[in-house]
């Protein structure tokens, strides 16, 4: 049912782009003019030459650079001012270019904070500054003015519930899992593993025989995987807290020949690597939360928060990502998103 | 000095100030100019490419995520002074990091205790490496490798366990958040930590035992164990010292963010050595200073800053700020390399100086002048006895002192003066000596400053400084090369230094310069005050009261001429030439039993050296391209003494024809009939009986009367 929701939106999103694109073009006479439509004038004017600054988390790989992608051009469309700066998965760059942004007062902030508690001052000070901010996927303990992203702690449950019934000796498995983290205090990594951990404490049939992080780098991922692998021919499963980091997971297992023994569960974006690597059995069940959709949620809150003029605190928005869900059974090729070139 | 010759270019050039230059580029502070030079150029650029960079707003935010950098800059600094590496600031960092999180959010451990805490952590840490390093003399590079890896290891397994408990516990308190986003009138407080830590450990690093200590274990480890520098001892105190900054950089960082993660410090140590690199600090030691450190590390903050905000993506921002630390090191090899060659032909800067036609010499000219071999006949003593008896002096009971090139000052006595003593220990180059009214010996020594020594033979330190003055870029209030003296009857003691740029051993290039780099210094023992009584002076070097009092005379050695100078009354401080044309180098003046004086010849002038003062060009050309030996040089093989009336009549004259005792005179005494005569390489000194003489003339009684009986006045100077 999600599937189906979501094809419907993303089609939604296209007819909205092509319209926009189009009175993108001809916006430049009509607004002089004004037109019959009020809200349209209004919604213009309201929005152009609005800055919106992204401060990423790391730019080079498919879901950021989707969710820049999308920015970049809805951004355009409306006339807004889009500008992107890149932590580099570095603390510091990214606290400095959070306080760079304080001081210059975009009027929108989107951030994807590194870990939960890095920016939590930055972003308190930011709102008490007038920015509204809005954060996107990986949230900071600091609540804002809106958030935009994934339900972690459904998606751990989720994960948790799935595992445990393909798992459990009662079906014949060994009841060994490892799981794979990213950054421990990141809130993917840290609301994921708040919605498990009680799971898999309340079974105990099952044994987490390992539990390492591996930066969010496939290649640790994939050492880590192969050693664990070594260590527990029996493993039942994985579970990477990111697609991205656990394709290196779904190679260590492939190339342990342990490929349908041993289960790979993870969730990401959802790029078209996850649907065609699901197919090939890399991956026993993913989750997307499907990243063109949030980066179009992020750009309708901005929106919404600019047309009516919301004051920072007034405001608590949450947008969880509807979810997608496949497996190598039920996955098709519109299940995912083809990231921009690079 | 005459007036006559025409208007010249290079007679203009005795106002152009050339020489600044080479003081410019002597000063030590000259090496920063490069890296401080980079940083407002890196500021400006910032400003260019980000309107408001540097408004104020701004600039307290940015120095916000500054002041942590800074301190780790600081700790690294300590130990690259020091001749070291620390590879594991990161590692300290992050532990610290996490440490500092643990007890505050976890265990509430109040933030007053979980500072020292936090910190003593940090100095065990850097402990270890200081003990592996110091005392165990590991090479600090593999040892500080290793280190980074186990406190790394440490921290990610510590995160493993401990991090979901931090995050989860993640309060605000409000002392916390004083040190992490407080400010302190208007500044951050991590910011006013850094400023107060720079100061300090500058004025640790220039001006205590400790950090000199450091600094020449870092220029020459083996030279600063042969001073009796305790070299484990200071290199232990660097690590410690280092890894303590470091954990107070983790600690403010833990403050600020409350963000724990792998990432942590990671890359820390390149940073912040490519930071101090920036700035100037020499990798392998002895060269550098806090504030190069600090500007490196603005450099780099700034440069890193600007590319995050103009949105540079990821990599390219380490690869800019490699490329900028490679020009960087290029440049400062090169300026280091050349600097010293730069200053080498730059210092040295001659001036225009148009001496007097000097009288003839020559037998039978009918000038006063004239050559003679009256020092032929005088007496040998102390023969092999004395290693440069510069000045010569005999007190009360007809004991002779002179001072040794050795820094001593020897004593001779009994018959034909054959007992010799070593009166006193003073160190530097004795030169000028005189007798105060309580019989201590007076001493201008070289190098150091004025001396006394008492009749006991203790020795005490008068004065080792002057007044600086306004406007000169090199320290005039160091006393170089205190040459003579005398003493006035209210205890004033008037001296010459002689140059403020040149030591004595570097004498040469004074004269070749031929610039008025001296002065006369006066030392008043009533409020122990030195002040420069009068300055722009050519070599200024013998010293003499004269009579009345009420000024003095003294000798301009390269300028070739005798001046008298007021010390009272209304010309006080004016100078006034008594003798214009010397025939050569006049060194010291003192008085004769007659009321006249006696004033040594040291060397003689040339025709060719005559001309060359006047040509500071020439000598420009000689000084950058010919080798030292193969330069033009003033002639001191031949001298003579002459006698002088107060007005500058010349009365008398004394030759050494032979050119085997006296070739080089540069001091005599008068005593009881008897003519002293020393000299500065000399390894003898001679007396010669002089025909019309007093018997009973001895020095300190023509100045202080005869000795002091208890309850009886004071004598006045005869």
């Amino acid at each position: 049912m999600q599937c189906v929701r979501n094809r419907s939106r993303l089609k939604l999103f296209a007819a909205a782009i092509c319209s926009l694109g189009a009175l993108a073009l001809v916006s430049g006479t009509c607004l002089a003019a004004g037109t019959q439509d009020k809200t349209r004038d209004s919604y213009f004017q309201t929005l152009k030459g609005k800055k919106i600054v992204w401060i990423a988390a790391v730019m080079g790989n498919d879901l950021q650079a989707e969710w820049d992608a999308q920015f970049r051009k809805l951004a355009s469309a409306v006339g807004m001012q889009y500008s992107l700066r890149d932590a580099n998965f570095n603390t510091q760059a990214q606290s400095q270019a959070m306080e760079a942004a304080i001081h210059e007062k975009p009027d929108i902030l989107v951030v994807q904070s590194l870990n939960v508690t890095l920016l939590a001052r930055q972003i308190k000070r930011a709102e008490a500054a007038g920015i509204p901010v809005i954060q996107l996927n990986m949230k900071s303990l600091q609540d804002s003015t809106g958030f935009v992203g994934a339900d972690y702690v459904g998606i751990g449950q989720q994960s948790a519930d799935a595992i445990v019934k393909a798992c459990s000796p009662k079906n014949g498995k060994s009841g060994k899992i490892a799981i794979i983290q990213g950054e421990i205090t990141a809130a993917d990594s840290y609301l994921q593993m708040q919605g498990a951990m009680p799971i898999f404490k309340a079974h105990p049939e099952i044994k987490i025989v390992a539990n390492q992080a591996a930066e969010w780098d496939p290649n640790k991922a994939h050492d880590v995987a192969a050693t664990i692998l070594q260590q527990h021919p029996d493993l039942c499963a994985f579970y990477g807290l990111w697609g991205e980091m656990s394709m290196g997971i779904g190679q260590a297992i492939k190339e342990a020949g342990m490929q349908g023994k041993v289960g790979n569960y993870s969730n990401d974006g959802g790029a078209r690597y996850a649907c065609t690597a699901t197919k090939e059995g890399m991956f026993s069940e993913f989750w997307s939360y499907d990243a063109p959709g949030q980066a179009r949620d992020v750009m309708e809150l901005a929106i919404s928060i600019l047309e009516n003029h919301v004051k920072p605190g007034t405001m608590k928005t949450v947008l969880y990502s509807p979810m997608i869900a496949f497996t190598p059974q039920t996955v098709q090729a519109s299940m995912c998103y083809d990231p921009p070139k690079r | 000095m005459s007036d006559a010759s025409p208007l010249s270019l290079s007679r203009l050039q005795r106002y152009w100030p050339s020489h600044l230059v080479g003081e410019v580029l002597a000063k030590p502070w000259i090496d920063s100019v490069v890296p401080m030079t980079v940083m407002v150029i890196v500021l400006l650029i910032a400003q260019m490419l980000i309107p408001g960079y540097l408004g104020l707003g701004n600039l307290v935010s940015v120095s916000r995520e500054f002041a942590e950098f800074g301190m780790v800059s600081l700790g690294m600094a300590i130990v690259v002074f020091c001749g070291g590496i620390d590879l594991s600031v990161g590692g300290v960092y992050a532990l610290a990091n996490l440490a500092a999180l643990y007890l505050i959010n976890v265990l509430g451990v109040p933030v007053v205790l979980a500072v020292p805490i936090v910190i003593v952590l940090g100095g065990l840490l850097g402990a270890i490496n200081g003990f592996l390093i110091g005392i165990l003399k590991i090479r600090a590079f593999l040892v500080t490798l290793a280190t980074l890896v186990i406190f790394r290891a440490a921290v990610n397994l510590l995160l493993l366990n401990f991090a979901s408990q931090i995050t989860a516990a993640y309060t605000e308190n409000a002392t916390w958040d004083f040190l992490g986003i407080g400010k302190i009138a208007g500044v951050p407080t991590n910011v006013v930590v850094l400023a107060i830590l720079a100061v300090v450990l500058h004025l640790l690093h220039t001006r205590s035992r400790l950090g000199w200590h450091i600094q020449a274990v870092g220029g020459a480890r083996r030279a600063a164990h042969h001073a009796g520098i305790h070299v484990r001892w200071s290199i232990f105190s660097a690590y410690v010292a280092c890894s303590a900054l470091s954990a107070l950089g983790g600690l403010f960082y833990g403050a600020r963010q409350g963000s724990i993660g792998f990432d942590t410090g990671v890359g820390l140590e390149i940073a912040v050595l490519a930071a101090i690199v920036l700035g100037g600090v020499a990798l392998g030691g002895g060269r550098g200073s806090v504030a190069r450190a600090m500007a490196g590390a603005v450099i780099t903050l700034v440069l890193t800053n600007v590319l995050v905000r103009l949105g540079v993506q990821g990599g390219a921002t380490s690869t800019v700020l490699g490329i900028v630390l490679l020009i960087a090191i290029g440049f400062d090899v090169k300026w280091q390399k050349n600097r010293h060659k730069i200053l080498q032909k730059a210092y040295v800067s001659p001036a225009f100086l148009k001496l007097h036609t000097p009288p003839d010499i020559k037998p039978g000219s009918g000038s006063p002048y004239e050559l003679n071999d009256r020092l032929r006949g005088a007496e040998v003593l102390a023969l092999g006895l004395v290693d440069g008896p510069e000045d010569v002096i005999l007190d009360r009971q007809g004991r002779l002192y002179t001072g040794m090139r050795q820094g001593w000052i020897y004593r001779f006595s009994g018959e034909n003066f054959a007992t010799r003593e070593l009166f006193a220990n003073i160190g530097g180059r004795p030169l000028g000596l005189a007798f105060d009214r309580d019989d201590n010996l007076i001493v201008c020594v070289s190098g150091m400053g004025l001396y006394g020594v008492k009749p006991e033979g203790e020795v005490f330190k008068l004065t080792d400084q002057t007044n600086r003055s306004w406007f000169s870029i090199r320290d005039d209030s160091i006393i170089r090369l205190a040459d003579d003296l005398d003493i006035a009857p209210d205890g004033k003691i008037y001296f010459s230094d002689a140059s403020v740029r040149y030591d004595l051993h570097s004498w040469i290039f004074d004269g070749l310069e031929g610039r008025r780099n001296g002065r006369i210094l006066c030392y008043d023992p009533a409020t122990a005050t030195t002040r420069t009584f009068v300055s722009g002076l050519i070599f200024p070097n013998g010293i003499c009261m004269e009579a009345d009092g009420r000024s003095f005379l003294f000798a301009e050695s390269y300028g070739c001429m005798v001046s008298r100078c007021w010390i009272e009354g209304p010309k006080r401080g004016r100078v006034e030439r008594v003798i214009k044309d010397l025939p050569g180098i006049p060194d010291n003046i003192n008085r004769a039993s007659d009321g006249n004086y006696w004033l040594a010849m040291v060397g003689m002038r040339s025709p060719v050296w005559d001309l060359a003062l006047t040509m500071p060009g020439f000598r420009v050309r000689m000084v950058k391209r010919v080798p030292r030996d193969e330069w033009l040089a003033p002639n001191l093989n031949l001298g003579c003494v002459i006698k002088f009336a107060a007005d500058g009549r010349i009365l008398d004259c004394l030759w050494d024809g032979a050119r085997i005792n006296n070739p080089a005179i540069t001091s005599m005494r008068e005593h009881q009939g008897w003519l002293y005569l020393g000299g500065l390489t000399s390894n003898r000194i001679t007396r010669i009986k002089l025909d019309r003489a007093d018997p009973a003339f001895v020095g300190p009684v023509a100045y202080w009367g005869a000795p002091r009986i208890a309850g009886s006045q004071a004598g006045q100077p005869a």
